[in-house]
This record gives structure tokens, sequence and C-alpha cells, in this order.
């Protein structure tokens, strides 16, 4: 990835960090980061 | 959260200081015919405030952990959507993009005051939305007037900065559109005297909305100053300098006075948080290159060492419940490590040598007096007395943040919902990485100085360059 792809890539991770707690069983990220280490 | 810090983290590192202008850029047509574009990038205004955004947003959310117990997943969707538009309001490029994230990020910031908040939180995150919002549609028909007058006097239709920086407008123009651009900026600073959202906003909101408001937010309006206001109205931002200033020192001193009356903790940080960034303004408006460059070093090391105190009064308050400073003493008894991390930021907001906080206020205070000098031998002494004010500031600083501490964390031991326990694990990690941060800037400032040094020259000649119409380019 260019680095101007990495720049992208730190502005709209959070976005991909929106849609994780909301697929996760509850919202806070360590629970979340347990479910997916769960399964 | 983690993997953006390590990406921006990386960015940084291969950040080439020695080149001046727009480095990792993305230039896409988002609405073509309007000359409206997806254009983003590193220069040397953004680099170290992207670095304090992406460094902060792991440790707001470690912080908010044990807090938020109601609705998680919606208040992480919000601190993540905030996170994204204060990315994107810095590295912006293009005016409409940039308007939009700074309106963007907005909403998630009134949900997380008025769903989190405490009680009086509604009234808190609408006089925060109500003066925020005011000053943002007075910058949106600033906006529309300098594209249009862009494209009538040079035939191109473009929101980029690097375009609109070539716009020639006469003084009224100027002037006005200044007066627009810096309301709206001045609010989120906050300057005195439109500060008053600050405080209400900071005692309502949960820590996070607080370590996020002090932390990266008010940057918003310092950084809106350097990258736009002044740079794009030069002669408007010099007729106006004495009175900016002014009202800079006023805000140095007055929000020192009131950090010193205050009996909520959370108020006492709020009103320090106006007088530091009063620093961030002179600094930017003596035009001094060390003064720049020291304003810029003052908005990260203020959003480092602001950030941790919020996140400090938020441990102390989920275990004791209140922030009446009379409630509280001798913590260093009940809770010593909490207080040795405690007394480390507290002396790296007064400035101390070797922190953060001295590095950003000296540079600030060594700019002012090189750009006042030369000013008082020609007989103007405005500048050389509003440099000799500021330094009461410190003072000041001083004075409220060790008051604090000594009510704090000295005298006979008193908290409610005694016996406490100190902080833990989770808690010591965040404050050892904050505080790693601060003595990282305040004992090697020559690396992000050196990142900015461009930039701050290049707002300098900016800003001290003409461009009435007919003026030489």
């Amino acid at each position: 990835m260019s680095d101007a792809g990495v720049l992208n890539a730190v502005l709209f991770l959070p976005l991909l960090g929106i849609a994780a707690v909301l697929v996760a069983p509850a919202g806070n990220p360590a629970s979340f980061a347990a479910w997916r280490w769960s399964r | 959260m983690i993997a953006q810090f390590v990406l921006a983290a990386w960015l940084y590192a291969r950040f080439d200081s020695s080149r001046a202008g727009l480095q990792f850029e993305t230039r896409l047509p988002w609405i073509a015919q309007w000359g409206v574009y997806y254009q983003i990038g590193l220069d040397g205004y953004n680099v170290l405030l992207v670095m304090l955004t992406a460094f902060l947003g792991p440790l707001v959310v470690a912080g908010a952990f044990s807090a938020i117990a109601k609705d998680e997943k919606l208040f992480y969707a919000m601190v993540f959507a905030v996170q994204f538009a204060m990315l994107g309001t810095f590295v912006a490029q293009d005016l409409f993009l940039f308007y939009f994230f700074w309106e963007t990020m907005l909403i998630p910031m009134f949900l997380l005051i008025g769903i989190w908040g405490g009680e009086r939180r509604i009234y808190a995150t609408i006089k925060f939305v109500l003066y925020t919002a005011f000053g943002s549609i007075l910058m949106l028909a600033a906006v529309i007037y300098l594209v249009w007058s862009l494209q009538k006097t040079t035939g191109i239709t473009s929101f980029a900065f690097a375009d609109l920086v070539k716009s020639r407008l006469p003084l009224e123009a100027q002037s006005l559109l200044l007066a627009a651009f810096a309301l709206s900026f001045a609010i989120k600073v906050p300057m005195v005297p439109l500060h008053t959202w600050l405080p209400d906003a900071h005692v309502e909101a949960p820590t996070t909305g607080s370590v996020i408001l002090a932390g990266v937010m008010l940057k918003m309006g310092t950084y809106g100053f350097m990258k736009l206001g002044f740079p794009l109205f030069p002669d408007a931002t010099q007729l106006y300098t004495p009175v900016l200033m002014a009202l800079a020192v006023l805000s140095i001193v007055y929000g020192a006075c009131l950090a010193l009356v205050q009996d909520d903790i959370k108020k006492i940080i709020a009103y320090s948080s106006i007088s530091h960034l009063g620093y961030v303004m002179l600094g930017l408006l003596s035009l001094d290159l060390v003064g720049i460059q020291g304003a810029i070093i003052q908005m990260v090391s203020h959003g480092l060492v602001a950030g941790g105190l919020f996140l400090m009064v938020g441990m102390i308050y989920e275990r004791c419940h209140t922030r009446e400073l009379r409630a509280y003493g001798g913590l260093a008894k009940l809770l010593p490590v909490y207080s040795v991390f405690f007394m480390i930021l507290t002396l790296a907001s007064v400035g101390l040598p070797t922190t953060s906080g001295f590095t950003g206020e000296f540079l600030v205070l060594l700019g002012a007096f090189r750009a006042a000098w030369p000013l008082h031998t020609a007989g103007d002494e405005l500048p050389l007395v509003l440099a000799v004010v500021a330094v009461t500031g410190v003072v000041l600083g001083a004075l409220y943040m060790l008051r604090f501490a000594l009510g704090f964390l000295y005298g006979a031991p008193r908290a409610p919902h005694q016996p406490l326990v100190d902080i833990n694990g989770r808690e010591k990690a965040i404050l050892v990485l904050i505080v790693a941060a601060v003595f990282a800037l305040g004992l090697f400032p020559d690396e992000p100085m050196g990142k900015s040094e461009l930039a701050a020259k290049s707002y300098r000649q900016l800003v001290t360059t003409s461009r009435l119409p007919g003026a030489k380019p």
C-alpha cells in the first residue's frame, strides 16, 4: 500500500471501528476483542 | 484505534521534514462541477495534530472501559465517529471537505455529552452546539463568498486551500471574511469572551468527552486560524493583529484568574485550557518563527497534559463520585501511585522544564518578545506590554495548579467512599504513555519542531505577504 493509501486507512479506520462495535456482542472494545479471540 | 495509531506513527516516521508542501496526497473528484475534490494529505501544519489525535484515541477508549455502562455500543460508535471527523478536519486540503468534517464532528459530540453526560447535560450540549453552529454558519457564508470571488477574479472554481490562498480581495472584504472565520474558530479555541460554553461542556461531559474536547477538539480552532483564517486574509490579519493579540492575552490571564477561584476540579482544568490556548494564539500572532513553532508544540502539549488530567479526574470521580475540590485532601496518602502521576501532569501544566508545557510556553513567550522588541524600538509599545502581561499567565498558572494539587493531594486524608483502591494496571498503562509523551516532547522537542519548521515558515510568509488586488505576487 502506498503512503497515501496508509493515510486514507488512518482516516477511515474509525468507520471500521463503528462497524466492529455494532456487530460485537457488547459495545466495549475489550469485550469485542475477547469475542473475536474466542471464535 | 491501536491499528490507526500504528499507521499514523508509520506516516509520522515517513514524513519528510525537508520537503515543503503536501505529502501522502490523495486527490479525487467529488462534486467536480463545483470544483469540490476529496483532497487529503499531510503537511507540517497537521502532521503533529494527526499524531496527537491517533495517540489519544486508544487511550480515550481504554479510559472509558469502566466508566460507561449505558448503551455501550452507541457510545463507542460515537467515539469512533468523532475520531473520524477530527482526523478528517486535520487532513482535509479542500475547504468543502474541511467544512464537511468540521460540521460532522458536532453530531457525535452532541450525543456524547447529551446521552452520557452529567445532570445538566442537555443544557450543556445545546449550549455547545448553538455556539459552534452559530460560528459555523458565518464560516459557511464566508466560504461561499470566498469561492465565488476566486471564480470571479481568476476564473477558477475551486475549494482547494492551495487555490484559495491565491485569491485577491480588498481590505474590507478580507476584514469581513476574517471576522466570519475568526468567530467560528475563536468559539472553538475558545477565546474570551466566547468561552462560556466550554466549562459547561467539560463539567457535564463524560470523561471521554472531556478528553476529546480538551485533547483534540479545541485545537481545531487554533489549527483553523493557522491553516485558513490568517493565511487566507493576510492584510486583514495584520490590521487586526493588536486586537487579536489583546484577546489572546486576555484569554491567558482571565482563564487563569477564573481557574484560580473554581471549586469544581473539572472547571479548574477547563479554565486552564482557555489560558493555555491563549498562548497558542499569541504564538501564531507573533509571526515569529520561534513563536509559531512554540504554538504548534503548545497545541500538542496541551492535548497531552489536559487530556491526561481529565482522564485522572475521571479516575477519581469513578471512585469518589464528586468533583468538589473541598471534598478531597491527602490523596498522596490514600492513592500514592495516582498522586505521583497527578503531580507530574500538574507540573507539566505549570510548565516545569523537561516537560512539554515548558517547551511550548517558553517558545511562545520567546517568540512574542522577539517580535515585540523591534516594534518597541520603533515606538510601538503594545506588543511588548502584551508579551509582559502574558508572562503573568505563567505565574498565575503555577498558582492555580499548585493550589489545586495542594488541596487535592496534601493535608489530612479525606475523600468520599473510602477505602479507595489505587489505580489499576489499565489506568497505569494509560498514564505511563501520556507521561512518557509529555517528557519526550519536553526533552526532545527537536524532532517534532523539525517536522513543523517549513510549515511555520510558509505560514509566516503567507500572513506577511499582501494579497490586496494589485499587490505584487
